[in-house]
C-alpha cells in the first residue's frame, strides 16, 4: 500500500510563562492507505497535539509547530498556504473529537452541521446535500435520518452524537480520519459499537485512520499498526501483535500490565504506570521515561535513544530494548 | 412553553402590587405634600385653611390606606387619576412624552447595537491586536464619560463644527415634532441624544460581546468548525455568534429598559420634554400620583423587557425549553 500520509520529526511546542513546553518533540510515523493506526499513550504525552498539529490547528499563541514536515498525499502541509490548508480539512481529512456532548454546536440543526462541510468543499446543491446527509446518517446507524435533520444535538444521546460526528467526517469521502479518543467519554457499551462502526466503515470505504487512545486494550483488536507516545516522542512502534505479545519498551510493558478490560467502567480508570509523566518543559538531554523505569542505566540518564529497529515492524526507543526479557525474570 | 410564558405574564400581578405598596408608602416617608409646595413653595405665608382646603380637594385628608385603596382601584380600572400639580389627566400627560422618550430609548438601544456587536466582535477576533486596544479604550471612554457631558460636547461640536464649514452654526431642532409630522425635523432632533447614550450604553454590550465570544471560541464545536474546514467567516457568524449572543441580549435588553425610566440628565441637556424630566418635575412638586404613576409604568416595562428576554432566549438557544 502507498504512503497516505507521513509524518517527519515533527516538534510542536508551546510558549507559555512557565517555559516552553515540548508537547511534541520529534515524532514521526506514517499512515499507508486504507490503514488503521493507534496512537497509544497516557494522558498529556502529546496525542491530540500530534492531531491538530497533522490539521495544522494549533493556537498560536501560545503553540507553534517548529519543525518537521507532515506529508500528506504528496504534498507537505506545513507548507500550504492557510485556503490550501483549510480545504485539506473536512475533505481530505476528517476530524473526529473525544467529547461528543461538547463537539456539535448546540444551537445548530444536526442536518445544517452535516451539510455545511459538504457545501463548504464542493459544488453540492442544498437539496443534494441534504440527500446525502441522509444517507450518511443511514451509514453511520442513526435511525430515522430525515427527522434528524431538523433535530439538535441535545435530542441525541452520546452515542448518537458521535455517530453523527463521524458521519461528518466522512461526508466528504476523506482519505484520512483521525479520531481523537473517539469513545473514552462514551459508556462502555456503547464504546464497543463506536469502535466497530469505525472499523467497519473504514474498512468499506478504504479510508486510512488514525485512532487516538490511552486504551492499549481497546486498540489491540482495532489497528493495524501501534504508535507508543510518551513525552512527546514515539518511544515503541509496531504491529498490534508486536506490541501486544513482544513490547520491546518497559513503557509499553507497565502499560500493557493494567490494560483496563473492556467490562470495566470507564471511571475505574488505572493510572496504568507508577510515578508521573515529567514535566514537558523541564526536558534534559537523557531518556524521558528513566524516573519511572525499573531498567533504567547511567546510560539512560545522558542520551535519549533514537527509534530502532528490532524487527521488520517494530521499532523501539530503548538503551535496554534487547535485554528487557531476562531482566524482567 | 406557553403555559411557562403565561405564568411569567401572571407574576406581573405580585411585581405590580409589590411596587405600588413600596412607592406609596415611600413617598409619604418625605415631609410635606403638593399643597404646601404650591401655597408656600415659594417661602411665604400661606394660610393653613387653603392648604386644607386644596388636601381635601385631592383627597390627601383621608386616611392613608383609604388613599392607597383609591389608588390601587384607579390603576385596576384604568383610572389613572390626575396630576396633583397640573390637574390634567395623567394619561394624557404621560402619553404626551412616552412616544419621545420610547424613541429615544429605540433610537439609543439601535446605536448600541450597531456600535457594540461589530466592535465587540472584531475586538474579540483581534485579541490583543492594536484594533482589540482601541475598541477597549473606545468602551472604556464610553462608560467612563457622563452621558450628559458627551451631550454637551455633542451640542457644542454641531455648533462649531457648521460654523467653521458652512459659515453659520447650526443647531438641532429645539421644538420637538413627533416623527411622523416631520421625519427630517424630528430625526435631526432625537439623533443626538441617541447618539450620546446609544455611546455610554454600547460600552458595556461592546464588552459583553467581546468576552462572551472569546468564551465561545475557545469551545469545542469551534474547533469542530475549524476542523471542517469552515472559512472564519462563518464559524464566527454562524458557530459562535449565535451561542455567544444571549448575554448580550440580556444586558441590551436591561439597558432599554433603564432608558425608558432613566434618561433624565439627557433630556435636560438636549431640552426634551420626556417622561424623565416629567418624574422629575413630578418627585420635585410631590406630585405622588404622577410619580405613583410613572414608577408604575417602570416597572411593566421592565417585567416586560423580561418576559421579551425569555422569548428571545428560546428562539437563540433551542436547548431552552421553559417548563
Ligand atoms: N494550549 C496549550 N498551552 C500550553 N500547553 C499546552 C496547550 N495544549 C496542550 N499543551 C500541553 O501539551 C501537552 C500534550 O497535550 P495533549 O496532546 O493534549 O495530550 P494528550 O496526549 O492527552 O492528548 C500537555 O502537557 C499540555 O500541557
Ligand atoms: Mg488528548
Amino acid at each position: 500500500m502507498a504512503t497516505l500520509l507521513e509524518i517527519e520529526n515533527l516538534q510542536t511546542h508551546f510558549f507559555t510563562s512557565a517555559g516552553v513546553v515540548k508537547a511534541v518533540d520529534g515524532v514521526s510515523y506514517t499512515v499507508d492507505e486504507g490503514e488503521t493506526v493507534a496512537v497509544v499513550g497516557e494522558s498529556g504525552c502529546g496525542k491530540s497535539v500530534t492531531a491538530m498539529s497533522i490539521l495544522r490547528l494549533i493556537p498560536w499563541p501560545p503553540g507553534k509547530i517548529v519543525g518537521g514536515s507532515i506529508k500528506f498525499d504528496g504534498q507537505d502541509l506545513l507548507q500550504l498556504t492557510e485556503e490550501e490548508m483549510r480545504n485539506i480539512r473536512g475533505r481530505d481529512i476528517g476530524m473526529i473529537f473525544q467529547e461528543p456532548m461538547t463537539s456539535l454546536n448546540p444551537v445548530l440543526t444536526i442536518g445544517l452541521q452535516l451539510t455545511e462541510t459538504l457545501m463548504a468543499h464542493t459544488d453540492i446543491t442544498a437539496k443534494k446535500a441534504n440527500e446525502r446527509a441522509v444517507e450518511l446518517l443511514g451509514m453511520v446507524g442513526i435511525s430515522e435520518p430525515e427527522r434528524r435533520l431538523v433535530q439538535y444535538p441535545h435530542h441525541l444521546s452520546g452515542g448518537m452524537r458521535q455517530r453523527v460526528v463521524i458521519a461528518m467526517a466522512l461526508s466528504c469521502d476523506p482519505k484520512l480520519i483521525i479520531a481523537d479518543e473517539p469513545t473514552t467519554a462514551l459508556d462502555v457499551t456503547i464504546q464497543a459499537q463506536i469502535l466497530e462502526l469505525m472499523k467497519d466503515l473504514t474498512k468499506r470505504l478504504g479510508v486510512a485512520m488514525i485512532v487516538i487512545t490511552h486504551n492499549l486494550g481497546v486498540v489491540a483488536r482495532y489497528a493495524d499498526r501501534v504508535n507508543v507516545m510518551y513525552a512527546g516522542r514515539i518511544i515503541e512502534s509496531g504491529s498490534a501483535q508486536d506490541i501486544y505479545y513482544n513490547p520491546k519498551h518497559p513503557y509499553t510493558l507497565a502499560l500493557l500490565k493494567s490494560v483496563p478490560r473492556m467490562d470495566q467502567a470507564r471511571q475505574a480508570k488505572l493510572d496504568p504506570v507508577d510515578g508521573q509523566p515529567p514535566d514537558l518543559s523541564q526536558l534534559d538531554a537523557g531518556c524521558s521515561f528513566r524516573a519511572r523505569c525499573r531498567f533504567a542505566t547511567a546510560k539512560c540518564a545522558q542520551e535519549y535513544p533514537a527509534l530502532e529497529k528490532v524487527s521488520d515492524t517494530q521499532y523501539a526507543a530503548c538503551w535496554e530494548k534487547d535485554n528487557l526479557e531476562e531482566k524482567a525474570s | 412553553m406557553i403555559k411557562y410564558l403565561i405564568k411569567r405574564l401572571m407574576l406581573l400581578f405580585p411585581t405590580l402590587l409589590g411596587a405600588a405598596i413600596l412607592v406609596f408608602f415611600l413617598l409619604r416617608l418625605v415631609p410635606g405634600d403638593v399643597c404646601e409646595i404650591r401655597l408656600a413653595g415659594t417661602g411665604l405665608y400661606a394660610d393653613p385653611a387653603e392648604i386644607e382646603l386644596c388636601r381635601k380637594d385631592l383627597g390627601l385628608d383621608q386616611p392613608i390606606f383609604v388613599q392607597f385603596f383609591q389608588f390601587l382601584w384607579g390603576y385596576v380600572t384604568l383610572d389613572l387619576g390626575k396630576s396633583m400639580w397640573t390637574g390634567a389627566p395623567i394619561t394624557h400627560e404621560i402619553s404626551l412624552r412616552f412616544h419621545l422618550t420610547l424613541q429615544v430609548a429605540l433610537m439609543s438601544t439601535f446605536v448600541a447595537i450597531i456600535i457594540a456587536i461589530p466592535f465587540g466582535i472584531i475586538s474579540a477576533v483581534k485579541q490583543n491586536t492594536w484594533i482589540d486596544y482601541i475598541v477597549r479604550w473606545f468602551a472604556i471612554a464610553g462608560i467612563a464619560m457622563p452621558s450628559f457631558w458627551l451631550g454637551i460636547l455633542i451640542i457644542l461640536g454641531l455648533l462649531i463644527g457648521t460654523q467653521e464649514f458652512f459659515g453659520e452654526p447650526w443647531m438641532p431642532p429645539i421644538q420637538f415634532k413627533p416623527i411622523w409630522e416631520d421625519p427630517v425635523w424630528n430625526i435631526s432632533q432625537l439623533i443626538w441624544p441617541a447618539v450620546a447614550t446609544g455611546y455610554r450604553y454600547s460600552a458595556v454590550a461592546t464588552r459583553m460581546t467581546r468576552s462572551a465570544l472569546l468564551e465561545v471560541l475557545r469551545e469545542d464545536y469551534v474547533r469542530t468548525a475549524r476542523a471542517k474546514g469552515l472559512v472564519e467567516k462563518v464559524i464566527i457568524n454562524r458557530h459562535a455568534l449565535k451561542n455567544a449572543l444571549l448575554p448580550v441580549v440580556t444586558i441590551i435588553s436591561i439597558e432599554f429598559a433603564f432608558l425608558m425610566g432613566g434618561l433624565v440628565v439627557t433630556e435636560q441637556v438636549f431640552n426634551l420634554n420626556g417622561l424623565g424630566r416629567l418624574f422629575v418635575e413630578s418627585v420635585g412638586a410631590q406630585d405622588f400620583n404622577m410619580t405613583q404613576q410613572l414608577v408604575m409604568l417602570v416597572v411593566l416595562i421592565f417585567v416586560m423587557m423580561n418576559f421579551f428576554v425569555d422569548i428571545l432566549y428560546a428562539w437563540l438557544d433551542p436547548r431552552i425549553r421553559y417548563s
